[in-house]
Parts: C-alpha cells; sequence; structure tokens
C-alpha cells in the first residue's frame, strides 16, 4: 500500500483516540454542563428542576461511554453535534471560527520564515562576529518571552502611548498588526536559532568545502548547498508550529479578543459545553496529522535522495 | 502517537488558559441624576457615533432562549413592559399601567401610538407574541408563563395567567430577555424592537451595532446616531482599549484600574450597590465540613471580619459595607431592618472560647483534640475575579485562631459542583440581582417550604422553618412595599440570627470613560442600562 495512503488511513484511529481522549478529560473536570447551561438561559441559580431539564434536553441523562459511542455515530455521520452554549451547530462554528484564525496563522508562520531563514543564515555565516551575538540574544529574549507578555508590551507600546494600532479586537488590517506580530515572534526566534545550528552543521561539511574549493560564489553556497541541506529540522518545527497557530493561539485570541478557534477552545471548556470541545479535539487531530503527513512529504522536496516512508536512500 | 501527544498537550493548554479566567468598582460623583443628563444633553453632537466596551459575547441566538441585543448586553432595540430603573423602582415601559386581578391574572394596558422599527403597531398581539415566547422556555422563564397564559382583551389590553401563582410578575417583566418583539420577528438574527435604537449588524464575539431609531415613540430621541458595542471578555484588554481611545465607555472597570484611569483624565462612574460579594455557610455539613453547625461558632466568624477595612483595603472602597445580601435599593426603606453583624473581635474570640475552641499551641484553637479548620470554596463567576477576597479572609480569621484552606474555582461550574457535593465551609461568592424582585434570591435560594423549587443552595445554607414561615407571605402578596418588608424581616432571620451567610460587601458598579461622553446614568445592573441618553460632546 502506498505510503500516502497508508498515512491517510492511520488518521482514522488517530481521531479515534484524541476524540476518546478528549470526552475523557472534559467529563473528568468537575462541573455540570447542565447546570451551566440552566443558569446561562435563566440568569439566575437554577432550580433542581431546571438542572434536570437541561440535562434531559443536552442528552446528558445517559452514561459517558453511552454518550461517547453516540457522539461518534453523529460524528461518523458527519455530525457534530449542537453547542451547548450557542444552540448551533458545532461543525457551523468551526467554519466561522477556522478562516479567522487562519487570518492570523497564515500571516505570522510567513512572518516567523521571513525572519528566522535569513537572520538564522547570517548569523551562522558570520559566527562568533558581533551580528551573531545580537541575533542569537535576540533570538533566545524572542524565544523566552511569554506571548501574553509580549502582547501586553506591544498593546501599551503600540496602542495606549504611540495610539497608532487598535488594542484589540478585529476588523480594518491595523487590527492585525499585534496579534500577528506576537503570534510570529516566538516562532521566528525559536526557527532562527535552529536554522543557525542546522547551519552551522552543513557549513561544516564536505559538500559546502567542495563547492567553496570549486570557486562557488559564498551566497550560492549557503543558498543552495548549506541552506537547502540544514532545512528538514526546521521545516521538522515549523510544521509543528504551524499545527499550534491552525488549531488556535488560545492566549493570543484570548488577549487580542480574536474570534478563532483558540477562543473557541478556552469558553467550550470553561463552559462545559462538551460538543464543541469535541468539535475543536477533532479539528486540531486532523489537523496535526495532515500537517505531519505534509511534513514528512516536504522532506523529498527538500531533499530528493529521501524517499517517502523510506528514509535517506543512498 | 505524536499527533495525540499534541493535542493533548494543545488541550492541556486549553484547560490551563481556561483556568486563568474579570470585577467591577469608582467615584463618588455618580452621574445619575436627571438634571445632568438634561444638562448633558444640550451638551452633546448628535451627529457622533459611540463606541463601547462590553464584556463577553454570551448571546444565544438559536431557540426560544435567543436573545440577541438584548441579554446580557442590552442595546436599547428591544423594550418591555416595564422598566427598572436605577433605583430598582418600576417604570412603565411598553405599559402605561398594571394591575393585579384575583387569584392568579395580570392585566397589562399598553401605550397607544408606539411603532416598531419595521413600521408595524405595538398592539396585544405582540405582547401575546411575548408571553408564548416565555412559555417555550425553560419553567415558562420566571414568570412562569404557559402556552395559554396570554389572552388579549382588546388592541391594547392583555391578560396574563401564570401557570402558578406569580405575584411578583411586574417586577420579573423588566428583565430584556422578557422583551417585546414586532410580530412575526425574533431574537435570532435581527431583532425589531420599540427601542430607541435600531439594529444594524451583529459580528458574534467581535461586536453589534445599532443606530438611532428617529421615530422613536418617546419625548426625546437617542443622543448618540450609532453605537458599535464591542466585546473584550479580558478587562485588561477593555480598559486598555479605553486609554488608546478605541472606545468611549467601558463596562466594569476593574477595581484595581480605577486609580490609573483617573489619574490620565477618564471618568469613572459608579452605580448604586448592585452586586454583592458573601459567603454562604455550609451549615448542614458532615465531616470535615461540620464545624459551623455551632450557631454561636457561626455568629463569632461573622463578627470577627472587619468588613470596613475590606471595602477600604481590598476593594479599594468601591463597594459598600451593606449586609443585605440583595441590592439595599431593591428592599427599599425596610433594607435597615437587616441588621447584619458589627465587628467586634474581643466577642468574637470570647464566643469561641465558649464554644469550647481554645487557642492550642500553634495559635490554632482546638477541641477535643481536633484542630479548627475551614474551607473556603472561592471561584463564582470565578476565583480571579474574587482575588484577594479569599487571602484577606484567611487572615482575619487567623487572628481569631482559625485556620482556613482556600479553594479556588477556575470558573462557577466547578465551584457549583463543590456546592452541590457540600465540600467547603465556606462559599465565597459575587452574585447580582437583575430585577425588581426583592424576595428573587432569598426564595431561590433559602427557602425550603411548599412550593419550593429546589436547588442546591437549599443544601448548604437553608436557615429552615422559621425562615420558611417569614418569607412564605412574600408568596403571596401583591403590595410591593410590603413583600420588602417580609423580606428583609426574613432575611435578618437567615443573616443575622440564623447566620447562613455571611455578607461582606455591596458592590458598585463602574464604568469608565471619556471626558467627552455625557448623559450615562449607572445601573447598579449592567442589563438595564439607558443608552438614550448618553453620546460624545459637540
Amino acid at each position: 500500500m502506498p505510503y500516502v495512503l497508508r498515512r491517510c488511513l492511520l488518521i482514522v484511529p488517530t481521531l479515534l483516540g484524541v476524540s476518546f481522549l478528549g470526552f475523557a478529560l472534559v467529563n473528568l473536570a468537575p462541573g455540570d454542563p447542565a447546570e451551566q447551561f440552566a443558569r446561562r438561559i435563566t440568569d439566575h441559580p437554577p432550580t433542581l428542576v431546571e438542572i434536570a431539564e437541561a440535562r434531559e434536553r443536552l442528552g446528558l441523562n445517559h452514561s459517558v461511554p453511552v454518550q461517547f459511542v453516540q457522539w461518534m455515530d453523529h460524528a461518523a455521520h458527519g455530525n457534530l453535534g449542537i453547542s451547548y452554549a450557542t444552540r448551533q451547530p458545532v461543525s457551523t462554528e468551526l467554519r466561522r471560527r477556522i478562516p479567522k484564525t487562519l487570518q492570523l496563522a497564515v500571516p505570522a508562520s510567513l512572518l516567523a520564515l521571513l525572519i528566522a531563514l535569513p537572520l538564522g543564515s547570517y548569523s551562522a555565516v558570520r559566527r562568533g562576529h558581533a551580528a551573531d551575538q545580537v541575533v542569537r540574544i535576540g533570538a533566545m529574549a524572542g524565544a523566552s518571552m511569554p506571548s501574553f507578555w509580549l502582547a501586553l508590551l506591544l498593546i501599551l507600546l503600540f496602542s495606549v502611548r504611540l495610539g497608532w494600532l487598535p488594542v484589540a479586537g478585529r476588523g480594518g488590517l491595523d487590527t492585525y498588526i499585534l496579534p500577528t506580530l506576537t503570534l510570529a515572534l516566538e516562532p521566528a526566534a525559536v526557527l532562527a536559532r535552529f536554522t543557525r545550528s542546522t547551519m552551522l552543521e552543513a557549513l561544516g561539511e564536505d559538500y559546502v568545502r567542495t563547492a567553496q574549493a570549486k570557486g562557488a560564489r559564498q551566497r550560492r553556497v549557503v543558498t543552495r548547498h548549506a541552506l537547502r541541506n540544514a532545512l528538514i529540522p526546521v521545516v521538522t518545527y515549523f510544521g509543528s508550529r504551524l499545527g499550534y497557530l491552525i488549531t488556535g493561539a488560545v492566549v493570543v485570541e484570548s488577549i487580542f479578543v480574536w474570534p478563532g478557534i483558540g477562543r473557541l477552545t478556552v469558553d467550550a471548556v470553561a463552559q462545559r459545553d462538551y460538543p464543541m470541545v469535541q468539535g475543536v479535539v477533532v479539528f486540531a487531530g486532523l489537523t496535526f496529522a495532515v500537517i505531519n503527513l505534509l511534513v514528512d512529504i516536504s522532506y523529498r522536496l527538500v531533499d530528493p535522495r529521501i524517499g517517502v516512508g523510506r528514509g535517506v536512500s543512498r | 502517537m505524536r499527533t495525540i501527544r499534541r493535542v493533548t498537550v494543545f488541550l492541556i493548554m486549553a484547560l490551563a488558559a481556561a483556568a486563568c479566567g474579570g470585577g467591577g468598582g469608582s467615584d463618588n460623583s455618580s452621574q445619575a441624576s436627571q438634571a445632568t443628563t438634561t444638562t448633558a444633553a444640550a451638551q452633546i453632537d448628535t451627529t457622533k457615533e459611540m463606541k463601547v466596551g462590553f464584556t463577553e459575547d454570551q448571546y444565544i441566538v438559536e431557540g426560544p432562549d435567543a436573545n440577541l441585543g438584548a441579554y446580557p448586553l442590552n442595546t436599547n432595540v428591544v423594550e418591555t413592559l416595564i422598566y427598572m430603573n436605577e433605583k430598582y423602582e418600576l417604570e412603565p415601559r411598553l405599559a402605561e399601567r398594571w394591575e393585579f386581578r384575583a387569584p392568579n391574572t395580570w392585566r397589562f394596558f399598553i401605550r397607544k401610538g408606539v411603532k416598531f422599527h419595521d413600521g408595524q403597531p405595538l398592539t396585544s398581539l405582540a405582547v401575546k407574541g411575548m408571553f408564548d415566547r416565555l412559555s417555550k422556555r425553560s419553567g415558562g422563564s420566571t414568570v412562569k408563563a404557559g402556552p395559554d397564559s396570554a389572552v388579549i382583551v382588546d388592541d391594547y389590553t392583555i391578560d396574563f395567567t401564570p401557570t402558578v401563582p406569580n405575584v411578583r410578575v411586574p417586577q420579573q417583566l423588566v428583565h430584556p430577555q422578557n422583551a417585546v418583539l414586532a410580530p412575526g420577528t425574533d431574537f435570532t438574527k435581527k431583532p425589531v424592537g420599540t427601542g430607541p435604537f435600531k439594529f444594524v449588524e451583529y459580528a458574534p464575539k467581535e461586536r453589534i451595532v445599532v443606530e438611532r431609531n428617529n421615530d422613536y415613540w418617546g419625548p426625546t430621541k437617542a443622543q448618540a446616531a450609532k453605537i458599535t458595542f464591542r466585546f473584550y471578555p479580558d478587562s485588561n484588554a477593555r480598559t486598555l482599549a479605553l486609554q488608546a481611545g478605541d472606545i468611549d465607555v467601558a463596562y466594569n472597570v476593574p477595581r484595581d484600574d480605577v486609580a490609573t484611569l483617573k489619574s490620565k483624565d477618564f471618568v469613572i462612574s459608579n452605580s448604586t450597590v448592585g452586586a454583592y460579594r458573601t459567603m454562604y455557610v455550609n451549615i448542614h455539613g458532615s465531616a470535615p465540613y461540620d464545624i459551623l453547625q455551632d450557631l454561636n461558632v457561626r455568629k463569632a466568624v461573622a463578627i470577627g471580619i472587619d468588613r470596613a477595612k475590606y471595602v477600604s483595603g481590598v476593594l479599594n472602597g468601591l463597594a459598600s459595607t451593606d449586609q443585605t445580601w440583595v441590592p439595599p435599593n431593591a428592599l427599599g426603606s425596610a433594607a435597615s431592618l437587616v441588621k447584619g453583624f458589627t465587628y467586634d473581635l474581643a466577642k468574637a474570640k470570647t464566643m469561641l472560647d465558649d464554644a469550647g475552641w481554645k487557642v492550642g499551641a500553634n495559635g490554632i484553637r482546638e477541641k477535643a483534640g481536633r484542630q479548627f479548620k475551614l474551607t473556603l470554596v472561592s471561584g463564582f463567576p470565578a476565583a480571579d475575579i474574587l482575588r484577594p477576597t479569599p487571602t484577606f479572609i484567611q487572615s482575619e480569621l487567623k487572628g481569631l485562631g482559625i485556620d482556613v484552606t482556600i479553594d479556588e474555582r477556575p470558573d462557577s461550574a466547578s465551584f457549583q459542583a463543590l456546592v452541590t457535593d457540600k465540600k467547603g465551609d465556606l462559599f465565597l461568592e459575587e452574585g447580582n440581582q437583575n430585577d425588581a424582585n426583592p424576595g428573587f434570591l432569598p426564595i431561590l435560594l433559602l427557602y425550603t417550604g411548599p412550593g419550593s423549587s429546589g436547588g442546591t443552595y437549599q443544601g448548604i445554607e437553608a436557615p429552615g422553618a422559621k425562615f420558611d414561615g417569614l418569607i412564605a407571605p412574600a408568596l403571596t402578596e401583591t403590595d410591593l412595599a410590603k413583600v420588602q418588608t417580609i423580606v428583609a424581616t426574613a432575611l435578618d432571620e437567615a443573616i443575622t440570627n440564623n447566620v447562613s451567610m455571611i455578607p461582606l460587601a455591596g458592590v458598585f458598579r463602574s464604568y469608565g470613560m471619556k471626558k467627552t461622553v455625557k448623559g450615562f446614568v449607572p445601573h447598579p445592573s449592567f442589563l438595564n442600562v439607558n443608552w438614550i441618553t448618553v453620546g460624545l460632546t459637540k
């Protein structure tokens, strides 16, 4: 069976596993979704009768395993259920939120790459020089800084002090700048460090020395010979970061009031909105599975010696 | 496997973020007076648009519970038959008057000459639609509406008969979820009401926009041409948005930000008490949560807490030391009947000594080999909103020789689970009163007599037969002033005599705004803010 098809089929048990895990985790969290639901619609501490009605209405009067099996059955037919909180289909809510998260994740990923690859390569080429030190310290700071802290610093500077950009919310292009920057900086810093170290390794290889000995220009040696070979671990890391960005940057979306998947996840967990949590879990599982597959496939593009599913061929 | 691991990490991150979950408080210069509003109107530029920062978007946009534009953020697109003003008093709105017709019917006389935003006239038909909508909600909503409850008498008169005896219908109808919609419309996508503003657009979790209704039936039109309400669940983001000029008004300003905002020339407008902080006492607990079964011990704990210090030191003065639990205005002049507790540390110590709890070697009291340890559960609506109150209580009770363990719950669901299971001695929460029925919460949470609907709180704190007997007349009395007296007397029994709860403070609702905002009247209930008078200066 072709490797790609095998990997695609593996997604099914993976999704089953993550769904079960998600269901178990939300059910382990203390709190009664029926009580939450009743309180939300009545605006007062619900009575036992109201809680019982809510439980019946939400289908929570079955045991957890039965609920899980029921959910699986519906999910297999493309029905992810109805959100306890909004009373809308989970799939509708996901469809509404995913594009908004992508609107941040895609530019943030590109920005991270645009920052990291040149800086990491330059730092490796200029190893030991002042520029290298600056890049290393900057990357260290960027990788260490919590995103919520960075977000607040950016808001204080660009929104409160300078008044150039809005604090939060989604609207015009200016509302994208701060959350994108916040999302991009940490992966950019880590990627730059990755790129630097893998470039240093590649620059010490025989084929690089051979290219230099043959009189190839330094730029060509770096970009065509060293960087290309240094990219595999970078691609692996980038793939995993992309997964996190697409499945919702929980903290950044919360701070910048961005109505994406991350914010949806936080709300769903807090409200004990089990169907929504399950929907997000399935989406996250699917995203990571697909990205992992794409990363594996991309290895071959980066290094043609690698046969997909067979490792490096000599 | 790698994928499962990553998704697990993602889920744990999400749970942790949810656990890191906003509060309110301001100035003594409440802008509530009508005179101020009138003066402000002269200074307002009616062509200007306003931006308002609200908390979280919690609109429901499906089914009979849908409430877009009405609750919890009331955008003034829709109106109720009766309005509750900032003093918890009833004012006629779409109903000009109402009367009780024994044994269980309320007759409403509908205002004439009112039109919905789509041009339809307001008649009894629309009001019947409202009651029919409520009948489809859980339990027929608070008013207890049934499918046959509303009967049209004529175009401008309608009778409403609840499914069970309910003499508090007018006080309950003030809630914006009970608003009247144009016939043939609903709350799911585009609410069509009679209010001073018309619905423009709604972007879930982002904003809701309304514009002035130039055909509004009232004597004055809205001052702002348009209002964009933006949702900021995070209180810091909301305050920063105000400072950055993104919004003109911010709901629920955190009390820690009040001094900063004032120093930067922003106006802080405080309502009267609209919320309360209280500790519900587990008086029916079993070991290890049974120490507070002793009434004298409960009283000692209650008088051992310095509320003046709490209000000034912890709540930055943005609260009152009222111990009525429900907002004092809801009880009217009867509020003074709830005596509460006077701080007396020496007397508290003596009472504990007399109860057999003697100070041990490590300063913690002991009785028959058992140390005096209490568990304080904090978490409604969320632990972060209530901080640092638990630490304050812990410190105060340590002075009495009581060792308090704090159990913080990130959200109301996990808090409620402990209430239901009675796992704790003291349950700290901040609640609020959003309708004008003074007996609503006491009956809902404490009453166990005939007609009680039951609830999780009764399990820990129901005071018992004497309280039930005192408050029962409120279930059948139609005169509001008499009800206020009945409820206040019963509350005095529950609080002062029985210590079923230990009220800590009455909390103000704080709104932050630019100096250019005029005509704002701070309402103690966030649900009932009246935006018609508010605008920006020329």
